[in-house]
């Protein structure tokens, strides 16, 4: 089974090293709250447990590929902040299946993948996951 | 209480903050897109509201939360949770609350994910920092006979650096049992707001008891156990186990 979801995420930093977003279904001032992301640099994923580290995915896929980009924002600067984007990993965890019709939050949470290749999964982490949802992500900065 | 702009090594209730402070080019990158950007879901969040709530797996772990509330309609609130209310808070998780009415259209097995707030309201543990309680009250009224479903993503209570494992559910502060908070836990949130839970409890008299609490809500209430999500090794999936 394979569903698009478009996700707008709302993102702060915490540090240089980390960001954190709020992941709604439209830009819309009565959105769907549906999921959150945790983003780190290459440096923080590999301090991750190995037993943790499946649960997160690669952007640079996504970026390279341009599916994922930063509504509003010119050219240059939006380059140079997904650069850096294109470099970290990020766990997405979604409360809200939407895109199945889902009129509230039910059910238990979802850990997203992200796009790695073209049409193609991690062969190891597409096996035996329960709900695979490519997910194309709008990126949105804030503070 | 307050955040500091201390390089790495600096803590944050106790726990070691990972990564660099932000850099000044980072910075000047996300002032210039936040004046191109919009951020209307963002701008709709109407509330802070402080409480506290325990792990389902655990209940003896509490922690205090900070829910930054957007009102969807009469009867669905959405919340993003955090850790704390500065600028540096670590967002720990989502909590969704909904009127009895809907709850009531919930199947059972999906009832079971979800906890009661007329307690906490009522017991003056769900604050709204710095706002009148005149004010709040209507508010206050309409959340008592509200339930949520709250999931927890980052456990920084025992220490995580970062986002580790899988969600935890949540549950609500109840009047007996594991449910109820530690006082010391409640006693350091009422300090550092200056107020007294026990002195909102008797304001809050005159809030209405629901005329009944699902049952199926509480989930440990009945059952004395509770929920555990879990992750198996060699697959990705997520499901429950029942303690």
């Amino acid at each position: 089974m394979t569903r698009q979801v478009e996700a707008h995420h709302y993102c702060g930093h915490l540090n240089e090293d980390m960001r954190q977003c709020l992941i709604y279904d439209r830009p819309d001032a009565d959105a769907r709250l549906i999921g959150l992301e945790y983003i780190v640099t290459e440096e923080l994923f590999l301090t991750l447990p190995d037993t943790e580290k499946p649960m997160w995915h690669s952007h640079e896929y996504e970026v390279k590929s341009g599916v994922l980009f930063l509504p509003g924002v010119p050219g240059p600067v939006e380059r140079k902040d997904l650069e850096k984007v294109a470099k970290t990993y990020g766990k997405t965890i979604h409360f809200w299946q939407v895109d199945r019709g889902d009129e509230l939050p039910l059910g238990l949470p979802q850990v997203m993948m992200a796009l790695t290749r073209d049409g193609q999964l991690y062969p190891s982490l597409a096996k035996g996951i329960v709900s695979f949802i490519p997910t194309i992500g709008v990126f949105v900065i804030r503070f | 209480m307050s955040s500091t702009n201390e390089p790495t090594g600096a803590q944050k209730n106790g726990v070691p903050m990972t990564g660099k402070p932000t850099s000044v080019g980072q910075q000047v990158l996300d002032k210039g897109a936040q004046m191109l950007q919009s951020f209307k879901p963002i701008n709709n969040m109407s509330q802070h509201a402080c409480t506290f709530a325990l792990y389902s797996q655990d209940m003896t772990r509490q922690i205090e939360t900070h829910h930054f509330v957007t009102r969807v309609n009469q009867d669905f609130l959405q919340a993003a949770v955090y850790d704390s209310d500065d600028s540096n808070a670590r967002l720990i998780g989502v909590e969704y609350i909904v009127s009895d009415a809907i709850f009531e259209t919930l199947p059972p097995e999906e009832q079971n994910f979800w906890h009661s707030h007329a307690y906490e309201i009522k017991s003056g543990l769900w604050i709204h920092p710095r706002m009148p309680e005149m004010i709040v009250m209507p508010e206050l009224k309409n959340l008592a006979k509200t339930y949520g479903k709250f999931w927890c993503t980052w456990q920084t209570d025992r220490g995580d650096k970062l986002p580790i494992g899988p969600p935890s559910l949540m549950m609500s502060p109840q009047s007996e049992g594991v449910g109820v908070v530690k006082p010391e836990l409640v006693k350091k949130r009422d300090d550092n707001y200056k107020l007294s839970k026990d002195d909102l409890m008797k304001s809050r008299v005159e809030i209405a008891e629901p005329e009944w609490i699902n049952p199926t809500a509480d989930y440990w209430r009945q059952h004395k156990k509770c929920f555990e999500v879990d992750i198996e090794s060699t697959e990705i999936k997520t499901h429950t186990d029942y303690k």
